[in-house]
């Protein structure tokens, strides 16, 4: 079928699931629409699965409704064997740019995410920690500090992905900045299996989304 | 960690159930499915979504579990279904469909599961990851780990099947 085509019942056939899931072009998306219009065969076609659907969303909605999901965290954090968490903060929009933490006169918290880096940064020598802005795209920085073996501190090459550094087997890396924009949440933990800092840095608007580390 | 258990625990928790069929088991696979992430966040290299990596590690626990408790055939709705949550829900979410407010007995909710527990587990995550959740092809793609025209082809074929085995309810 060529987009924007007219649609026959077997065009719309072939396409009907992409139609029912919002997947087509606009011009496909208008040319199929224009054929459901006419023929009440294809219409019947749609109808019966979007009742399909709205079957299986109404009895799983219905499981839902039933299950508590107050207790999932501390069930996680109890099976992570601790809580782990030490730092937590969102940035805030006054940080978008070229604003250092110690000046920032936002929550309490910031100075706690601050202290921790400080303390990870002190274990790794040299160390040159400082905070800068970045542009609002933003780079999102994880970073994976081995505590142990400190006194062999290498830092991880720069542009590297830290994941990259790990399986490099660095012992430990240096953490000089992070950048982050407004609406990033910063949490520090340690894993306890493998007893490795985490610096994640969230991005809520669309999920986590690592990359490669600016430092 | 506390902020992205709870981001996303209310849409794993849908989908998972409508993979396990049972709340408590819903609740342990999302609970060992973020375990199992935040052990394993080395794992996780950026290429996706936090969510479609962490619905990825919940949909293989959801099809572990159910290959381990395969003796699982039957729900108690008794416990999972509150008194009046069908009329509830179904009224304020289909707005007065005649044929979807008829959704609101437990026998109807137990058909629609049982017709979905004849699919196979990938046709079962991929079809309820996109009712469900609304997830985009591309993310199903990423969630189950296969490639669009599976994903498609997956779809195309569940809801077939789905539609023959609620025939007689879409129908009326």
């Amino acid at each position: 079928m060529k987009s924007g085509a007219p649609v026959n019942c077997h065009d719309f056939e072939d396409r009907v699931h992409a139609f029912l899931d919002d997947e087509l072009p606009d011009t496909e998306l208008a040319a199929m629409r224009g054929h459901l219009g006419d023929c009440p065969r294809c219409e019947k076609i749609v109808t019966g699965f979007q009742k399909t659907g709205a079957l299986i969303l109404t009895a799983v909605t219905e499981m839902v409704t039933a299950v508590d999901v107050s207790g999932i965290w501390q069930a996680v954090e109890s099976g992570l064997d601790a809580g782990v968490v030490d730092a937590e903060l969102t940035i805030p929009s006054a940080t978008a740019r070229e604003q250092p933490a110690q000046s920032h006169p936002g929550p309490a918290r910031w100075d706690s995410v601050r202290s921790v880096l400080d303390s990870i940064a002190a274990r790794v020598s040299p160390v040159n920690l400082g905070w800068a802005g970045a542009a609002a795209s933003v780079t999102a920085l994880a970073m994976f500090l081995l505590l142990a073996g400190e006194q062999d501190a290498q830092v991880a090459d720069r542009g590297r992905n830290v994941t990259v550094a790990r399986a490099a087997g660095l012992k430990s890396a240096r953490l000089d900045s992070l950048y982050g924009a407004p609406g990033y949440t910063v949490s520090s933990w340690v894993q306890p299996r493998t007893k490795a800092r985490v610096i994640w840095v969230d991005n809520s608007a669309d999920g986590f989304a690592s990359r490669d580390a600016r430092y | 960690m506390r902020i992205l258990v709870e981001r996303y625990q209310d849409r794993l928790v849908a989908v998972v159930v409508g993979m396990v069929r049972n709340h408590d088991d819903a609740l342990e696979v999302v609970q060992e499915t973020y375990i199992k992430a935040f052990r394993n966040l080395d794992g996780f290299r950026g290429q996706s979504s936090f969510y479609t990596w962490i619905y990825r590690i919940a949909v293989n626990q959801a099809i572990d579990l159910k290959r381990r408790e395969s003796r699982r055939v039957t729900v108690e709705f008794d416990e999972v279904l509150p008194p009046g949550g069908v009329d509830e829900w179904s009224q304020s979410s289909v707005g007065g469909n005649d044929t979807f407010s008829r959704v609101r007995n437990r026998e109807l909710v137990a058909k629609v599961y049982e017709a979905m527990e004849s699919l196979t587990p990938n046709h079962r995550a991929v079809i309820i990851l996109r009712e469900v959740d609304g997830l985009s092809y591309e993310e199903i793609s990423d969630a189950v780990d296969c490639s669009l025209g599976t994903v498609m082809s997956r779809l195309h074929y569940a809801r077939k099947a789905l539609q023959r085995r609620l025939e007689e309810i879409i129908g009326s």
